[in-house]
């Protein structure tokens, strides 16, 4: 019984140790990923969001871009849509929720490389998203770079990727 | 000495054995096995999918339930007619068997390496010949000029063609963007 105690108080402190290392010492890669996935969190809203909630939404999502993001973007049935600057970019997204009637975005398989000196990286993934109460789901292969700012991983470029030629 | 009602002694018994038969060890080894199977299977052999569109419609339903059969083309390549699901990311490797990609294309097969596909009244034509397409059912005009395939390219389309050229994703294809063939066809 004494050794069934031992092992597993053994197993408890490698357990927390594996966590405390993934808190203190995160993986560049894992850290990009959640970033996307609260990106993709923050482009999403629904019809009932308060101007409060959606203003603080925008500003946070600002914190994700550096300032001179540049951005080449398919828009379903209007093309490409360029944005050279983060506040540009920012306005199209204040744009889009008096536009749309709510959007919920996804991004899924994110698949995330790093540069050999690890001050960048690029992470391909898919757009899952639908518009308002629409049935359409809109699909898109996006690909984002980033750069390490003041330890902080920023997007310095997203670009629409063709999946088929 | 209290007794049992022999009645319901019976009962809880064939409750029991139907639940987990008259030998216990053998139904967990049977499960076991059955949990193994499974997933062994729709982990690396056949993926489920959920269809969501109306790109192949009348052949592959709106909401309807297929399954993408990864050993389609172990031996062998798409053929002409396939209907396969395609992975988004060009940076893929169509033997790389630990990856599922969670969003897929689901599109017709109709030009093969090395040929030349152009859309005329709807219909395509490979290498300046019009094809026999029995699974079109709804009205077309599109138009596309011809486009050369490279050495590993497949030009994939969805069947229902009624809808702009523009809004329809199709194109051509990397051999290894094609996870599978689905298994269920419906209407050819």
């Amino acid at each position: 019984m004494k050794q069934i105690v031992r092992f597993l108080f053994l197993a408890g402190m490698i357990a927390l140790g594996v966590w405390a290392w993934g808190v203190f010492f995160p993986d560049p890669q894992r850290v990009i990923e959640k970033r996307l996935l609260k990106l993709a969190r923050l482009v999403s809203f629904s019809p009932q969001e308060g101007d409060l909630r959606r203003a603080a939404k925008i500003e946070r999502m600002g914190g994700f871009f550096a300032e001179n993001v540049q951005a080449a973007i398919d828009v379903p049935g209007e093309g490409i849509h360029t944005f050279e600057h983060r506040d540009e970019l920012m306005q199209a997204a204040m744009a889009s929720r008096t536009v749309a009637n709510g959007i919920q975005a996804e991004f899924v398989g994110i698949n995330v490389m790093l540069d050999p000196d690890q001050a960048g990286a690029a992470a391909d993934l898919t757009l899952k998203a639908r518009i308002g109460g629409q049935s359409e789901l809109i699909v898109q292969q996006l690909k984002f770079t980033f750069k390490k700012m003041d330890d902080d991983w920023l997007i310095t470029r997203i670009e629409t990727v063709k999946a088929l030629r | 000495m209290m007794q049992s009602d022999p009645q319901s002694a019976g009962v809880w018994h064939w409750l029991r054995v139907a639940a987990i038969g008259r030998r216990p060890k053998r139904t967990l080894a049977r499960m076991a096995a059955l949990i193994l199977v499974c997933g062994v299977t729709f982990t690396f052999v056949l993926i489920p999918v959920r269809v969501i569109g109306l790109s192949m419609e009348p052949t592959c339903h709106n909401h309807s339930v297929n399954f993408i059969n990864r050993l389609a083309y172990v031996i062998g390549q798409p053929q002409r007619g396939d209907v396969v699901g395609i992975n988004l990311s060009t940076n893929t490797s169509s033997g790389n068997f630990n990856s599922r990609p969670e969003v897929m294309l689901l599109k017709r097969v109709v030009g093969l390496p090395g040929e030349s596909v152009s859309f005329a009244s709807g219909h395509v034509c490979i290498n300046g010949q019009e094809q026999d397409e029995p699974y079109l059912k709804f009205p077309t005009d599109w138009q596309m000029a011809p486009m050369t395939l490279g050495p590993d390219e497949f030009y994939v389309v969805g069947d229902n063609r009624s809808m702009p050229r523009e809004a329809h994703t199709q194109g051509a294809a990397n051999r290894r963007q094609i996870v599978g063939r689905v298994l269920w066809r419906g209407n050819q």
